[in-house]
């Protein structure tokens, strides 16, 4: 019977459903931009050199971290996604399809400078940006077009010149051109500093005489300097001190070299400290100083490998150079490389038990909705669950290795909320299947699990941030990491959950599969009012937890500050949903457009207070989150007024003569 | 209102969720066989009443939350938290942009309560309601004991707002060779307040000097009119007027024009103080008034007096001075300062920052407290604070941080700063949440057993 009303809603459904699967295969089939240019680089990097490659540790923002979680960080940022791809088309006419790892488009960058520079990179959503900037608009999709780096360089005055000017204004107040604008001088600014890295090796400083004779080549590079850095030193040493005595080309090439010591404004530090040297790596250029004035050792072959690796005519020897690079780069970090930890954190990204864990979910996903329609298949349930289970374990063992690389409890930033909150709703749903097994929760478990670990992975290309960076002083302290954090963050978890169950009750009532008074209806309000009451432990404690931190490290317990605000909002909804409750104030149908409201107020709580630039725990402001942000109230209010409309119509719906079959 | 709608907790939960009984009140009977007292303490310990002020709070935190964007924080907290009553206003909006996106927004002005008055009903009503009229049975347990730690929470924030208060202690660290600097502060047993003002008169009676306080509410009244301030025994009154709260002393140039009075300067074009907008953030403000001071009647003395403190440096202050009868006295307006019945040396600061970047990874603060004749060393670090009678000092800030030659901050030496607090109820709220997660933790795994046990499940699971 159930099948039935089941059939009948996917009939009504099969329209905005076919327009569905078109909007999402449009998503799919996206035309891969073409690359429009000499191609340098004529095969691929091996994958053994990518892989070596991606385990180089480097220090970035204050942290050693691989060159690939680099890599991927600034792909990010500049590129808005996790590869890059394009075609380039051969000589016979033929169209070939490449997708670079952001480590292989980092060795690019480096290796190749000016094959990467014409990557289809920089997406522009709106051609008024093109014309803002005076580029020429060919079209290549309707909607947002790819431009290159180089493409960008021609404009880069005009694009400073904008971008400064409309920085003056708030971001919240920018237009989305203005926006745009703004976003591409950033992402260009990344993109130049990571290329200046090792610009350097490209150049060659003519020399004569003296010079010539030390280099035994009519020319000087970072590679030979370095090599034959005792001799020039000594040749430094007979100088006077306004440089009067010098040769021609002694000047230029001194010059040359004090450019490249300053030139790199990156923040990455590539060479890593001497003993006894404080923990500050630096970069190429510094090194190369410091070689001049007389260190010995790796840091040497650091710098003429890197010049092979940039500069050698066939592939294979640029890789066996880089392979020499990172041999000499362990050696010259000393007991400052930690190859262990790098290791991991590169095997931990390479892995991505989280990114599995999605597909295991959705697999579990389709075997509950089987279960729906073989409702008396205790197999199927098994299956469906045991899959569930085998899913957590994955997220489980991610958020573990997360904790054993940081060091900290799992949650130390925005990040980290989704892939605990999801951790937290499954476990919460599995256990609340198991308590009323009828295979609602069974199939919103995986769901909601899979959905969470989307909008982590949305999240973290879309924030373009490493999220395993270090701690600002107040946040530093595993106690309250654990307490507070963790107990919050639950309790957003309950609050959603509740959320959906009550969701679920809408849509039941409103496509009448359910009628309020049947046992399923009843089943789903047990618990969401189950899953509200441990939302509520969790809320209360976490809420005051939080307090009690605040007095602790600023003196007050309770400041009014948004996010404070937020997390007592949540107790205060959950509290007074329990009592109206209580007293007979409401019943099913106020219970749950309550705990739909509550879901509202997490999403208040756990995101839109970031994002009003007030308070403690402002994280500045993006609008893709607040269209995120705005996405989930209009989908949850939607909900919520289909449901009060459906209530206002039918308030005491009759019920289906046939409705005795549903199980 | 019938003994129905204030006693619901009797109606029978056939909706099948709640467990109605958990809140069963003692008090039963029809709205007539109640007397009028009876029928007023029902009202207020009603689970509905709870329920309203829950969600009047919840309200007045939202709003609360939205008016900071414009408000800032301190302004809203007190119209919003700490107020008797306000008219709160929702600022429409979609998508995080305005409606209609020019300058007059679309707002909805909503009457309310204040937090403050809210939250005094909801310690009546949950006193009278969930504790008192609560049924005393086994099962209640969990409702009770939470019940008692949200009372002692709400207790704790009250006392909090009565009888703290709070302000700066900033310490040079001790030169570790040589001499100490003139002028810098590098032990205290003070702490000053961070925006409270108050009007200090002083006599200087040769080697002691006699204070008088003023506390900043009483001068309050001269923002717009002149306030008299007199004592027994003082040989002059005080008259106060124009009270600025945010405002700098200026010269007056010749083509300025001033609303504010312009007092005569020997030499000189003159002194006023020049009115600033007042800005949402109370520390940024200084405040100054003009003050007169009056001597049977006619004006014997006149001057302007203004300042904030200058913290880490040494308390040198420049009151406004008069003679009058050959005594020596001095008017100051300066933030409020408080003892401590200890000193505080600052011995060492150290400040690290992660590796490459100036994000610091800790900032820490060894101090000598002198307690009596006893000395010890502590050290106070974020999440860490030192506690002392009383009294709760936590490292907040640090400086200089004006960037030196080499773009980083400017130091060594360093000086520390830290916020003093003295609450009576400072860690009652621990001792609450702990009541209250026993409670909650108590009561839901009695319930769940119950179900899991229940002819309701066996019903909803077959």
């Amino acid at each position: 019977m159930i099948g039935a009303t089941l059939g009948d809603v996917m009939k009504q459904l099969r329209l905005p459903l076919l327009v569905l699967l078109a909007f999402v295969l449009a998503a799919c089939s996206r035309p891969v931009p073409k690359y429009e240019h000499e191609v340098l680089r004529t095969e691929p990097w091996s994958a053994e050199v990518v892989a070596e490659m991606a385990s180089v540790a480097v220090q970035d923002n204050g942290r050693e971290k691989p060159l690939s979680v680099l890599a991927a960080i600034r792909l990010y940022k500049i590129h808005g996604s996790r590869d890059v791809k394009f075609s380039i088309i051969d000589s016979s006419g033929g169209e070939q399809k490449n997708t670079l790892s952001p480590t292989e488009w980092l060795l690019d960058v480096w290796c190749f400078p000016d094959q990467a520079g014409h990557y289809p990179l920089f997406r522009i959503e709106n051609s008024g940006v093109m014309d803002a900037l005076g580029l020429k608009n060919d079209g290549q999709t309707p909607g947002f077009v790819y431009i290159s780096y180089e493409q960008v360089f021609t404009v880069a005055t005009k694009l400073r010149e904008l971008a400064g000017e409309y920085s003056n204004v708030e971001a919240a107040q920018h237009s989305p051109v203005e926006a745009q604008v703004v976003g591409l001088w950033q992402q260009f600014i990344a993109y130049n500093q990571l290329q200046r890295q090792l610009e350097a090796f490209q150049y060659t400083v003519p020399v004569d005489g003296e010079l010539k004779e030390l280099f035994g080549s009519d020319y000087a590079d970072l590679g030979l300097i370095a090599t034959h850095a005792d001799g020039f030193r000594a040749m430094i040493s007979k100088l006077d001190s306004t440089l009067s005595n010098a040769s021609e080309s002694m000047l230029t090439l001194t010059k040359f070299i004090g450019s490249v010591a300053e030139n790199d404004a990156s923040g990455v530090g590539l060479v890593g400290p001497e003993e006894g040297e404080g923990d500050v790596w630096i970069p190429i250029g510094a090194a190369l100083e410091r070689v001049i004035k007389g260190q010995k050792g790796p840091v040497v072959d650091m710098i003429t490998s890197l010049q092979k690796a940039t500069n050698a005519k066939l592939l294979s020897d640029r890789e066996a150079a880089l392979l020499a690079y990172k041999a000499a780069s362990i050696a010259a970090a000393g007991s400052h490389y930690n190859q262990v930890q790098i290791e991991r954190e590169t095997n931990y990204y390479h892995s991505s038990w989280h990114y599995q864990a999605i597909h295991w979910f959705l697999f579990s996903f389709l075997l509950a909705a089987i279960t729906w329609m073989m409702p008396r298949s205790k197999l199927m349930w098994w299956a469906s669950m045991v899959v569930s289970i085998a899913a957590l374990g994955m997220l489980s063992y991610d958020l573990t290795l997360r904790c054993y690389i940081t060091g900290h409890p799992p949650i130390k930033n925005l990040y980290d909320t989704f892939l605990f909150i999801a951790w937290v709703s499954v476990l919460l749903l599995l256990a609340t299947e198991f308590v009323i097994p009828r295979r609602m929760a069974l199939a919103a478990a995986p769901f909601f699990g899979a959905l969470l670990i989307m909008f982590a992975r949305m999240y973290e290309v879309s924030n373009a941030a490493d999220t395993m960076d270090k701690l600002q002083a107040v946040l530093d302290s595993n106690f309250w990491l654990a307490t507070h954090v963790t107990t919050i963050n639950i309790g957003y978890a309950a609050g959603l959950v509740a959320a959906m169950l009550a969701y679920v009750w809408i849509f039941m009532r409103v496509t009448r599969i359910y009628h309020p008074s049947d046992v399923g209806a009843k089943a789903l309000i047990r618990m969401c009012y189950g899953v509200t009451c441990f939302g509520l432990l969790f809320s209360v404690v976490g809420t005051i937890l939080g307090g009690v931190w605040a007095n602790d490290s600023w003196g007050r317990f309770w400041g009014w500050d948004p996010k404070e605000n937020g997390a007592l909002m949540i107790c205060l909804a959950q509290i007074s949903l329990l009592h109206a409750r209580f007293s007979g104030w409401v019943r099913d149908v106020g219970f749950v457009v309550w705990a739909g409201i509550i879901g509202l107020v997490v999403v208040f709580s756990w995101f839109h207070v970031n994002l009003l630039q007030v308070g403690l725990h402002a994280y500045g402001f993006s609008s893709e989150l607040r269209d995120a942000v705005w996405i989930c109230y209009s989908a949850q209010g939607g909900i919520l007024v289909v449901g009060a409309i459906d209530v206002l119509l039918r308030p005491n719906p009759a019920r289906a003569s046939a409705k005795a079959g549903v199980t | 209102m019938s003994a129905t709608d204030t006693d619901s907790a009797q109606v029978p939960g056939e909706s099948g969720a709640g467990d109605t009984s958990t809140a069963t009140t003692k008090v039963t009977g029809t709205a007539s066989q109640l007397g009028p007292l009876m029928r007023v303490v029902m009202t207020f310990s009603s689970q509905k009443l709870a329920v309203v002020l829950l969600v009047t709070l919840g309200l007045l935190t939202w709003l609360g939350t939205l008016a900071q964007i414009e408000g800032g924080l301190w302004a809203t907290q007190k119209e919003y938290f700490e107020s008797w009553g306000l008219i709160a206003e929702l600022p429409l909006s979609w998508w995080g942009s305005a409606i209609p996106s020019v300058e007059n927004q679309w707002v909805i002005k909503i009457p309310l309560p204040g937090a403050y008055p809210v939250m005094m009903l909801l310690f009546l009503n949950l006193l009278v309601g969930g504790m008192v009229r609560l049924k005393w049975r086994a099962k209640n347990t969990g409702v009770l004991i939470t019940h008692i730690g949200i009372a002692l929470l709400l207790l704790a924030g009250f006392v909090k707002m009565e009888y703290s208060y709070s302000g700066a202690l900033a310490l040079y660290e001790t030169p570790s060779s040589g001499p100490e600097v003139p002028n810098r502060q590098y032990e205290s047993s003070t702490f000053v307040s961070f925006h409270d003002y108050e009007l200090a008169l002083m006599k200087d009676n040769g080697d002691t000097v006699e204070e008088l306080v003023v506390p900043e509410s009483k001068l309050l009244g001269a923002i717009d009119d002149t306030v008299t301030l007199s004592g027994k025994g003082l040989p002059f009154e005080l008259q106060i007027h124009h009270y600025l709260v945010n405002c700098r002393p200026l010269s007056k140039g010749p083509m300025v024009r001033v609303t504010t009075p312009v007092l005569e300067e020997p030499g000189g074009p003159g002194i006023y103080l020049h009115p600033l907008k007042t800005s949402p953030d109370r520390e940024q403000n200084q405040t100054g008034v003009y003050v007169r001071v009056m001597v049977r009647g006619q004006q014997h003395a006149e001057g302007i007096i203004w300042g904030p403190g200058r913290l880490p440096f040494a308390q040198a202050r420049f009151p406004f001075v008069f003679e009058l009868e050959g005594a020596r006295w001095a008017v100051d307006l300066r933030k409020v300062i408080y003892e401590l019945p200890f000193k505080v040396r600052l011995s060492k600061f150290v400040k690290r920052d992660h590796p490459g970047t100036m994000t610091p990874a800790d900032f820490r603060s060894w101090v000598s407290v002198k307690d009596g004749g006893q000395e010890r060393e502590v050290q106070i670090w974020m999440n860490n604070p030192l506690r002392q009678d009383g009294y709760v000092a936590y490292q907040t800030n640090w400086g200089p941080q004006q960037p030196g030659p080499d773009g980083r901050p400017l130091g060594p030496p360093w000086y520390s700063v830290f916020e003093v607090a003295a609450n009576p109820s400072d860690q009652w709220p621990m001792w609450s949440c702990w009541v209250i997660g026993l409670g909650l933790f108590v009561h839901m795994i009695m319930k769940l057993s119950r179900f899991l046990k229940s002819s309701t499940r066996t019903n909803l699971t077959a």
